[in-house]
């Protein structure tokens, strides 16, 4: 009798875990797995570091995903966007190497290319959906490698579709992020590491790249929406970058603001700050300055989340290219036109300084404008070493230096090459001219203590 | 024979009692008289949260009307660490209690504090004419190592009396980097009591030596000597006579203090650079910027000049942590005075010596002396802009508009979006260019009682509007 119920039970067991009894819902994960886990990469970019003042490599962990039968990987910029080289691990375990294409760190969003000359699998390519038809509530995967778990499965469901984030966001890495987008949050668990990996509908499709979580919370995971991917892709396999306009205005939502402005709901967009030196000055806009058309169509930010479209409405416009605008000033109506420039680098190429133990950074024309500077010439101090001949001759991180031995104010290429030249010369003594917050230092390095450090190694 | 070993002894006795006995049964029941407690009552925030602090700390009397020296240090609103830690003390104590040792109290009346002692004044507020009695500084040339000095302390409020003897002794006559008499013995607590020679005659008060990489503004070059414990070493020695009686003629008055300006950015002359650029020497100022429209600009200094010589006398300033001490002096000559600088001019075609004579004028404000105003309907302190402000943050000085000190947690102006260190431009479309225009914009809604009100801000160099929702 007792082994009569076992035999029941057994074939109980059995019936509920077979496949027979599988739902629906079940079934869907299981084809949206088989259609993305096959292009999963896991990816172990070595990146390069330049603030501690000098050149310091740093191995991490991200995630990425096949979108090109030639190898072609989207991930993160973060992940891979400063990489000097990528080993990746294929979903069958097999590693193989990676070359950087290009990154959008206002995107966050690197292509990297796989070396597949050696490897013996075969490449699989998941698919890129759509991120402008996704609902709130809808179930997702995200894929990827938490805390460098590679190969892992979450499960959740979109919990919005327009996220914003307010104020300025930063990467690691220091260039300005998430301008053009707002973000798809999910509660599909995104841990560190994930970032770069799928975030996948159950059609199988991708609909965006996990990028951001919020640490210490329960699945509170950010993705950027694919339908920004795909243009960043097109962009960078293209150029090699994104090319972006920028005109130099900063905008504010006018919820709340409409009566004092006298604007209708949901008309116009409000100039909220100016750059300066920008296109935007030039032609005379001002903060407070309410855009109602632009090219003569109706624009409207009565929402802060619909900021990033606006920003990238202006960025979309052929560098160079005029902007009409209607713009609602007071009781007036005027009408203006700027000419876009190109938006460029956030920030400059690197270069570590060694024998003096420092790094510096080219000026960006991006970075003069955040940093309120005249111009890009001179080099922007971005690491002191501790113990070196900077540090002793007191050279602080971000200093500007703009001249060598008191010679005329110089460009990074100038600097690079004048510097060169005092290490070959094997030059003692050297006088920085440096811009600080309050004024022009001088800063002389003497070389010689260098080299006793050199000596103490 | 005899006569003289009695004769050597009595003397010898004499010399040791005048040495290291000091009678303190007089010196005691002088000093009780004139020593008291001040009680401070001080207002500190930390971001947007505002707390009151008491401070117990000794203080003597020091006039017969009632005028009383304290310790100013806990309301030093200038106190490079209380800057760092993003720390603000408000300027003056919202309340000062003087305590005699017998027990009496009264209230005072906050004067002002010595930006360089960090001595703060207070006037006992009395009833017509009550004198009271007070110490006398006598003026000491010179004190020899190892000879004695006494203070009272004060002892804690459960314990009666309040006043106990501590002893120390001159540890050194330190030389740079200002001359200043050192003691060994004493601790920080007993800052600003009196000190007593053997004769009991009050010399001076204890005060510190202001370690010259300590203070100023610049944060960063404080990060930088943080590895060094040194730093921390607080010196104590004496602060003399003539300094304290100067100050009690004429006591420091509240929010505004005589301080001379010269006008420049500046570096210290290392001797590295002296070398490089071929210039002779021992130290020197370099002049990094000249403020438009400075005294220094008007007496024509430009640029890249080397200031050597101050008053006749070299300026050995050849570090940068010796640079306050210069700024000190020319400080302490206040406002008005005709100084004669040495300078030394690189050009192309050599080095020139030039003579230059510059009249100093009134600093600048500091952030904490700007005046203020405080809407009690937005719960917002906004302050005047200062110079201090354009030259840390870097701002144009197109820029106008008063800062916002403090905003009070769930108030309008806090739910609205105000944040401290905002710049308000305008409100409601009124250019608020100082504390007056906001107090004329803001009081006028007393009457007007806007639903809502926009202000447009500056922040982090960028501008925007906030609309704050009133609820009158």
């Amino acid at each position: 009798m007792r082994k009569f119920v076992l035999l029941i039970l057994l074939v109980a067991l059995t019936y509920n875990f077979g496949l027979a009894g599988i739902s629906p819902l079940q079934k869907e994960i299981y084809r949206a797995r088989d259609s993305v886990l096959p292009a999963l990469v896991h990816i172990q970019p070595v990146i390069t570091d330049f603030r501690t003042g000098k050149m310091r490599k740093q191995s991490v962990v991200g995630s990425g995903v096949v979108f090109h039968e030639d190898g072609y990987v989207v991930t993160n910029y973060h992940v891979a966007g400063k990489a000097e080289r990528i080993i990746c691990t294929m979903p069958d375990k097999e590693q193989v190497k990676a070359e950087l294409i290009g990154g959008d760190p206002l995107t966050d969003i690197a292509i990297i290319k796989l070396d597949l000359s050696k490897y013996s699998g075969k490449i699989q390519v998941a698919e890129l959906g759509d991120s402008d038809s996704l609902q709130v509530g809808q179930y997702v995967l995200a894929l990827g490698s938490p805390l460098a778990l590679a190969r892992s499965v979450s499960y959740g469901v979109i919990s919005t579709t327009d996220r914003y984030f307010p104020g300025e966001t930063r990467l690691p890495s220091g260039e300005r992020t998430g301008i053009y987008n707002n973000w798809i949050q999910t509660d599909a668990a995104i841990n560190p590491g994930n970032s770069g990996g799928p975030l996948v509908d159950l059609d199988g499709r991708i609909v965006g790249i996990n990028s951001r979580a919020t640490l210490f919370a329960n699945n509170i995971g950010f993705s950027i929406p694919i339908n920004i991917v795909k243009e960043v892709i097109d962009g960078i396999l293209k150029n090699g970058k994104v090319i972006r306009s920028w005109i130099g205005v900063q905008c504010q939502e006018l919820q709340n603001l409409e009566s004092w402005f006298g604007t209708e709901i949901n008309e116009g967009v409000l100039i909220s700050s100016i750059d300066s030196k920008s296109p935007a000055e030039e032609a005379g806009l001002q903060a407070g300055d309410i855009i109602l058309k632009m090219d003569d169509e109706p624009v409207s930010a009565r929402f802060a989340e619909e900021l990033p479209a606006f920003y990238k409405k202006i960025a979309d416009h052929p560098i160079g290219s005029q902007i009409d605008l209607t713009v609602m000033r007071g009781e007036r109506t005027i009408y203006v036109t700027v000419t876009t420039h190109e938006l460029g680098e956030m920030l400059g190429k690197d270069l570590e300084c060694k024998e003096w133990g420092f790094t510096v950074k080219a000026i960006t024309k991006q970075m003069a404008v955040d940093n309120q500077l005249e111009d890009t010439l001179g080099v922007f101090v971005s690491g002191v070493k501790r113990v070196g001949a900077a540090a002793e001759a007191g050279l602080r991180r971000g200093d500007i230096i703009r001249g060598l031995n008191e010679l005329p104010t110089m460009s990074f290429q100038e600097f690079f090459d004048t510097y060169n030249q005092f290490i070959e010369t094997e030059a003692e003594k050297v006088l920085l001219t440096v811009k600080r917050a309050g004024g022009t230092k001088f800063v002389l390095i003497k070389a010689t203590n260098h080299k006793a450090d050199e000596e103490d190694k | 024979m005899r006569l003289i070993v009695v004769l050597m002894t009595f003397l010898l006795s004499v010399g040791s009692l005048s040495a290291q006995n000091f009678d303190f049964d007089k010196i005691y029941s002088r000093a009780s008289e004139y020593t008291v407690a001040v009680n401070l009552v001080i207002e500190v925030s930390f971001g947007t949260q505002t707390t009151d602090a008491k401070n117990r700390g000794i203080g003597s009397i020091v006039s017969a009307d009632g005028l009383v020296m304290f310790d100013g240090t806990p309301i030093d609103s200038e106190d490079p660490f209380s800057i760092m830690s993003g720390m603000q003390i408000s300027a003056e104590p919202k309340s000062i209690e003087v305590v005699m040792m017998d027990g009496t109290k009264y209230t005072a009346e906050f004067i002002g504090i010595d930006r360089f002692t960090k001595i703060g004044f207070c006037r006992i507020i009395t009833e017509d004419g009550k004198k009271f009695p007070y110490v006398q500084f006598k003026k000491r040339k010179s004190y020899k190592i190892g000879e004695w000095l006494a203070l009272f302390t004060l002892l804690p409020e459960y314990v009666s009396p309040q006043m106990g003897v501590d002893i120390g002794l001159v540890s050194a006559n330190i030389m740079e980097p200002e001359e200043f008499v050192l003691t060994a013995g004493f601790n920080e607590l007993e800052i600003t009591s009196i000190l007593y020679d053997t004769l009991g005659t009050p010399v001076g008060v204890l005060g510190d030596l202001e370690n010259p990489a300590l203070s100023g503004f610049d944060a960063s070059r404080m990060m930088d000597s943080f590895s060094q414990m040194e730093d921390f070493m607080p010196l104590l020695g004496v602060i003399g006579a003539e300094k304290l009686n100067k100050l009690i003629k004429d006591p420091p008055k509240r929010g505004k203090v005589d301080r001379g300006w010269l006008g420049i950015y500046l570096q210290a002359l290392t001797p590295d650079i002296a070398e490089f650029w071929n210039v002779d020497s021992e130290g020197g100022i370099i002049v990094n910027e000249v403020v438009k429209d400075s005294p220094a600009d008007s007496a024509g200094i430009i640029t890249g000049d080397i200031l050597v010589e101050l008053e006749g006398h070299p300026i050995e300033v050849n570090k940068e942590e010796n640079l306050p001490v210069f700024q000190k002096k020319i400080s302490e000559m206040g406002a008005g005075a005709a100084v004669a600088l040495t300078v030394i001019r690189r050009q192309e075609k050599g080095i020139d010596t030039l003579d230059i004579n510059v009249t100093l004028v009134q600093a600048p404000i500091s952030p904490a002396e700007a005046p203020e105003y405080e809407d009690t309907n937005f719960e917002i302190k906004v302050r005047d802009m200062v110079f201090a402000d354009y030259n840390i943050f870097n701002l144009d000085s197109d820029l106008k508009g008063v800062v916002v000190k403090e905003v009070e947690p769930g108030g309008w102006g806090a739910v609205g979006g105000i944040l401290p260190g905002d710049i308000i431009q305008s409100i409601d479309g009124v250019k608020t260019e100082t504390v007056d225009d906001a107090r004329a914009a803001l009081e006028s809604m007393d009457e007007t009682k806007p639903e809502e009100v926009v202000f447009f801000v500056w922040r982090d160099s960028k501008t925007l509007f906030i609309n704050i929702k009133t609820d009158w």
